[in-house]
């Protein structure tokens, strides 16, 4: 699939895969040996029935596969974008053993992005109301999914966003150039459609409390899905000289608040020009390719671990790194070094080596005494991972949270509050899109369970096919 | 001879003492002269004694005699020139420049602050330019003894362009002189009188609802903040100041333009050419920055796939283009040449033209009607175009552009234009050939037409056409005698190329609104 | 979208604004704050709730940038785009004995919830307040009536004192007056200057922190201040702090980060044109 060259994509923030073409979509399903025992679906984390919508794609019924993937997965434009299959379904692919896997992610994509651009699709069959009101806080992955089951299975569903847009981290945190932000708009639309209200600028734990929302304001069930938000610092000295963010912050301005269309979008981004970002995750590479595309001369990496160590996703590290970004493994910053006004000019930091396994069953990283180096900058950004945001357990006692602040839940997503359910990064800490998305269904069936006594839903998501004269 | 301060310095027949003085390079302060504009005596700062003259003289109208002896600056008329200083203070938001604080807060402080209102220097965006702060500073003032006045005078806004605040007017008269006398237009005068003065426009109307020609002269001779330009302030200092010529229309005008963060911030007109006097029209004032601003230049070729426009390097974009004049005869193709083109980028084009022996050349949107005439199949436009879908023959558009304008939707391939601040060249004007400079670059990878030409016919492996420089196509234009044109477009022309200004620039859109019955907008 | 039920500009750059928003009117405590947008591309900015009454609640705003300028330039009937709140921990308010209270700028506005919550505590209030000049004070009368003491200092001698909050509290201490508590709502630079005339005398101070501010709820970091020689943000741990141990120079050089960005922001200023646009031709193209 052609991408855009790596020395224009940097100055602009339009995705960087062009899409295939039907034709190249067609071939490309064809390949697909359809396998009885099917490991593609084994290896994706909500079981999308991926042979099934392959095939649709060869017979060229595009939008039908499009509507088979939403019967598991009700974001499919998305996931086909950041969905890292090549550790997913792609890595257990048959076909993978001796050649190249079927391109499953981009077959997703494909198909989603044909049945958007299509036009208005009819709306699946919803359940008659069942009298029953679900209160959802946070509209990520994890709280939209459990919305738009819910939604179909008769539940009077609001949801309470702290932000003035929805998505959660597919808004604020994945820039524009992995996932368009068009894309999460219609999916919050079709939402909408389905009958689900979205409660804007709502900070629950401020503006209201979870009890408030379960007594006073008659909810029958509860679920968080409100993220890791609370960005994790070094506490090294000069951490709070100007130039120096959080990745959490960084990424808002820039994606959320639209800062790389300054000034036509009032919100500023400092945009560096010798730029260093710390971390080795996906939040990582975001920040450091979005500083490219801000317009920064030399973006440097640096990691404390080595390449094959890093979590972030195979694919991302190959895009930044023909972006032309600079890795500085087997690194960590000590000291952050300001000039008299306040700005960041350099970062002094010290070499590690990898020593014996920890308890994760990776190399831990061991600083080399007194070997230390510096390296300029104007801008330096932390991305070395996020901790549970306080707010919701600390206005809510009832919650119990684990040291980290990690709310505790059973394996399908019951918090220790009667009638209160979470999924997502609140619980499992910062993690992908797909596994909220199936943590928060979970959820949505233990709910469903809890409050109708219905133990196996036939969850329909199946959309209606357009009609034959359309 | 004079002497002045005890210094001889030569007598001018029809000066005044004051020009005498700074052309000897004696400091004598003043606010309310100017060297463009006749003196007026308003501000008596420059006060001075001429020896055997009883009183004081202002040395701005006072014309020179031979013999004269002068002081500029005895005790007496020190303490004159304070009080006269202080009466101003005493009317003019001067807080800042007489706090005890004020030396300490500005350490502090990040900056100004960008205020509606302008109650004291920290709020003002004239501060690093305020002349009164210079005087204020060269005397030294620490205090005011007379009561503080604020006249609570409203903020004009409900103009385009530019604020008016009277409330900072020190009466210097000096856009007056500017409107009366230099451009001849009388919209601003003194109204009211005694401790009401105010100046302003006849029954206090709008300038917009007078026939002022918003060409910003009173903006550029006031010494406060009065009078600033909306969207043409606190940008403090320039990074640089580069003149060029003006391409909006044919005339030729001279401008000087500030540059900050790579931007256009400011025009005026160049202060060493004729245009200085005539005055520039609204569109280069006021509506040059925020058009060329605009955030929706095209920045990267880009070519059709997938019913999308994707951005692609030059390389790339050459072969498609390449392609595509290869798959056609030559009777199958346009160009449309816009009035917008340099002389050098006109003559690269019709070289071309010649060498790929395409006749079909337009510069007028009635030519386009030859095109279901003549069965054209692809047209290269260099302006954005009405009515393009109407033309079934047309397979292929080929979008080279500033801006996304008019037919951008029907393209397969788009390649990037500079503007004429973003490049250099000549634009033979009604004032002859004028020098075309380059003031900022260009966005990404936007490039001159011409070059965008020769891109193309090296893909085509067409020899001749691999120019460095425009001084190359300038030397050749010369050797082999190209005729040069006065393009057909008058200064009251509303687009460049394809796209509207007022479609970029609001406030000229409700100026256009508004006089839309008058015969002439400005 | 929230209304702007009424507004007017007390003084020149100050304009009272009350906003339609029932969440914040109901669960408002003094010392918190709500964050503004006007509309979808305008910056997140914090604003102090100043009073409360059924489903509106009232913010002093001092337009000083290009979004409270779009703010400035709005009127009554118009919506704004997001209104999240409220926001930050709510100020102490306990019994003292006698309160000093400061305010410069938009603080005059905002230590009048103060003013008003410790008086009902049975406090002996002492408040002052300062402006450049006689023609920028506001607010005075209903300051007055939650005041036992009232000063007021202006830095060109129009009105009262000739000098700021600091000159009027240093004359009153030296001349024999007892503070329990003190706090100072006001420009960063004004906070600064009165914590270091308490900090010899140990009056327990609280100065309310106006950081530069992005999501309001703790998730980013934008707001930290090291205070104490630890970091917090102001925006869960604050907006009030301990104004002997905030870190003011950090402070300061903190809240210039922007500069540049903020100049640039006018080259493209399109909200002043809605104004014309409506006074020209009765309603927004918008």
């Amino acid at each position: 699939m052609n991408e855009q060259p790596p020395a224009i994509r940097v100055k602009n923030f339009e995705e960087v895969p062009f899409g295939l073409t039907p034709e190249q979509a067609r071939l490309e399903a064809s390949r697909c040996l359809q396998c009885k025992r099917p490991k593609c679906v084994e290896g994706c984390p909500v079981q999308v029935q991926i042979p099934d919508f392959i095939a649709l794609i060869a017979e060229g019924k595009f939008v039908e596969a499009a509507c088979k993937i939403k019967e598991t997965n009700v974001l499919p434009a998305v996931c086909g974008r950041v969905c890292p299959q090549e550790t997913q379904c792609e890595a257990t692919c048959i076909l993978g053993r001796r050649h190249e896997p079927v391109a499953i992610g981009y077959l997703e994509r494909f198909c989603a992005d044909f049945e958007r651009l299509g036009g208005h699709v009819e709306l699946p069959k919803k359940a008659k109301p069942n009298g029953k009101k679900v209160a959802i806080v946070g509209s990520g992955p994890s709280g939209l999914t459990v919305a738009g089951d819910l939604a179909l299975l008769g539940y009077q569903v609001t949801i309470f966003e702290a932000f003035h847009k929805g998505g959660g981290v597919l808004v604020y945190g994945i820039p524009e150039f992995r996932l368009p932000k068009e894309i999460v708009e219609k999916e919050i639309h079709y939402l909408e459609r389905l009958g689900v209200e979205i409660k804007y600028n709502h900070v629950i734990g401020k503006c209201k409390t979870i009890n408030e929302l379960l007594t006073r304001d008659g909810f029958d069930a509860l679920f968080i899905g409100v993220g890791a938000g609370l960005p994790r610092f070094m506490n090294i000295p000069g951490e709070n000289l100007n130039g120096v963010y959080s990745a959490n912050e960084y990424l808002t301005r820039s994606n959320l608040m639209k800062a790389y269309l300054f000034p036509d979008y009032n919100t500023p981004v400092i945009k560096g020009s010798k730029v260093i970002v710390v971390g080795g995750g996906n939040v990582a590479m975001d920040c450091a390719r979005t500083a490219l595309r801000l317009g920064a001369n030399k973006v440097t990496l640096v990691y404390r671990r080595a390449r094959e160590q890093m979590p972030a996703r195979a694919e991302e590290v190959h895009h930044a790194e023909e972006e032309g970004i600079i890795f500085k493994l087997l690194a960590n910053p000590v000291k952050i070094i300001g000039d008299e006004q306040g700005n960041v000019c350099r970062v002094k930091c010290q070499n590690y080596t990898l020593g014996e396994p920890d308890a994760s069953g990776r190399r831990r990283p061991i600083p080399i005494e007194n070997s230390f180096f510096e390296l300029e900058a104007d801008l330096v950004i932390i991305a070395i991972g996020n901790n549970a945001n306080p707010l919701i357990p600390q206005s809510t006692k009832e919650i119990k949270t684990n040291k980290w602040g990690n709310i505790i839940t059973d394996p399908i997503g019951r918090t220790s509050m009667k009638r209160v359910y979470a999924a997502g990064d609140i619980v499992t800490g910062a993690a992908t899109v797909i596994s909220a998305m199936g943590g928060g269904r979970l959820a949505a069936k233990a709910i469903h369970f809890d409050l109708m006594g219905v133990s196996d839903p036939m969850i329909t998501t199946a959309c209606q096919l357009p009609k034959e004269d359309e | 001879m004079l002497v002045i301060d005890g210094k001889k310095v030569p007598f001018v027949e029809g000066k005044t003492i004051l020009e005498i003085a700074r052309e000897n390079n004696i400091h004598i302060p003043t606010l309310c002269a100017h060297e463009r504009l006749p003196s007026f005596g308003a501000c008596r700062l420059c006060m001075i004694k001429v020896h055997g003259v009883p009183g004081f003289m202002n040395a701005c109208t006072t014309p020179a005699k031979d013999g004269m002896v002068i002081t500029t600056n005895n005790l007496e008329i020190k303490k004159l020139r304070r009080a006269i200083f202080e009466l101003i203070l005493s009317e003019h938001p001067s807080s800042c420049m007489i706090c005890a604080q004020a030396e300490h807060c500005d350490k502090f402080n990040s900056g100004i602050m960008k205020a509606g209102v302008i109650t004291g220097c920290n709020t003002c965006p004239n501060k690093d330019m305020c002349e009164v702060r210079a005087i204020a500073e060269e005397l030294n003032f620490k205090t005011i003894r007379f009561p503080i006045f604020y006249k609570e005078l409203p903020i004009e806004r409900n103009d385009p362009f530019f604020d008016r605040d009277y409330n900072l007017c020190i009466h210097c008269g000096r856009c007056v002189r500017v409107c009366q006398q230099v451009e001849g237009a009388h919209i601003l005068v003194f109204t009211k009188r005694g401790h009401d003065t105010k100046i302003g426009t006849s029954f206090e109307k709008p300038h917009i609802e007078t026939d002022c020609k918003f060409c910003g002269q009173c903006i550029d001779v006031c010494p406060t903040g009065a009078l600033s330009a909306r969207g043409q302030k606190w940008y403090q200092e320039p990074d640089d100041r580069v003149r060029t010529t003006c391409m909006l229309c044919n005339k030729g005008c001279r401008f000087e333009m500030d540059v900050k963060w790579g931007r256009i911030v400011a025009v005026r007109p160049d202060p060493d050419y004729k245009t200085l006097k005539t005055g520039i029209c609204v569109k280069g004032r006021f509506c040059l920055p925020t058009f060329f601003n605009a955030v929706d230049r095209i920045r990267f070729p880009r070519f059709l796939q997938n019913f999308k426009l994707y951005p692609t390097n030059w390389d790339e974009i050459g072969s498609h283009v390449a392609e595509l004049l290869e798959a056609y005869p030559p009777s199958k193709i346009a160009l449309y040449l816009t009035n917008f083109l340099t002389d050098e980028s006109d003559y690269v084009f019709r070289k071309f033209a010649e060498m790929m022996e395409i006749t079909n050349i337009y510069t007028t949107v009635e030519d386009l009607t030859q095109i279901p005439k003549k069965g054209i199949k692809v047209l290269w436009t260099t302006e954005g175009l009405p009515g393009l879908k109407n033309y079934k023959t047309l397979e292929h558009l080929i979008f080279q552009e500033v801006f996304p304008s008019e037919g951008y939707e029907l393209a397969d391939v788009v390649l990037p234009a500079a503007a004429f601040t973003e490049q250099f060249g000549t634009y033979y004007t009604q004032r002859g050939p004028m020098p075309i400079q380059k003031v900022v670059k260009a966005p990404d990878l936007a490039l001159e037409d011409w070059k965008i030409v020769c891109k193309i016919a090296q893909e085509l492996d067409l020899g001749g056409l691999n120019y460095l420089d425009v001084d190359e196509i300038e030397q050749e234009m010369g050797r082999v005698n190209y005729k040069q044109m006065v393009r057909p477009v008058d200064e009251y022309y509303l687009k460049y190329r394809g796209t509207p200004i007022a479609e970029k620039v609001p406030d000229f859109k409700i100026l256009l609104e508004y006089r839309k019955n008058r015969a002439k907008p400005w | 979208m929230y209304e702007i039920v009424e507004k007017r500009e007390e003084v020149p750059n100050i304009h009272r604004l009350i906003i339609r928003e029932p969440n914040v009117a109901k669960k408002a405590k003094p010392g918190q704050f709500v964050i503004l947008m006007p509309d979808e591309k305008g910056e997140r900015i914090p604003m102090s709730i100043v009073e409360t009454k059924k489903d509106t609640f009232t913010i002093f705003m001092l337009e000083l940038g290009i979004t409270t300028g779009k703010i400035a330039n709005m009127h009554a009937g118009e919506q704004l785009y997001a209104v999240a709140g409220p926001l930050g921990r709510p100020a102490e308010i306990e019994y003292y004995g006698t309160v000093l209270l400061g305010g410069g700028c938009y603080g005059i506005g905002a230590i009048y919830p103060l003013a008003k919550a410790l008086k009902a505590k049975g406090n002996r209030i002492v408040t002052i307040i300062e402006a450049r000049s006689k023609y920028l004070i506001y607010l005075e009368e209903k300051l007055r009536a939650v005041s036992d003491e009232f000063y007021i200092a202006t830095s060109d001698g129009s009105r009262g004192t000739n000098g700021h909050v600091q000159t009027v509290l240093d004359r009153l201490i030296k001349n024999g007056h007892r503070f329990d508590h003190a706090k100072f709502i006001g420009c960063t630079y004004m906070m600064m200057n009165c914590s270091n005339i308490t900090a010899p005398y140990r009056i327990p101070t609280r100065v309310a922190l106006n950081t530069i501010m992005l999501d309001g709820s703790g998730m980013c970091g934008c707001c930290r201040v090291s205070v104490g020689g630890k970091i917090k943000f102001a925006c869960v741990d604050g907006p009030e702090f301990d104004g002997h141990q905030v870190d003011w120079a950090e402070l300061m050089k903190r809240k210039a980060a922007y500069q540049e960005a903020e100049m640039i922001s006018y080259q493209t200023s399109p909200h002043i044109c809605r104004a014309l646009i409506e006074s020209y031709f009765g309603e927004s193209d918008e």
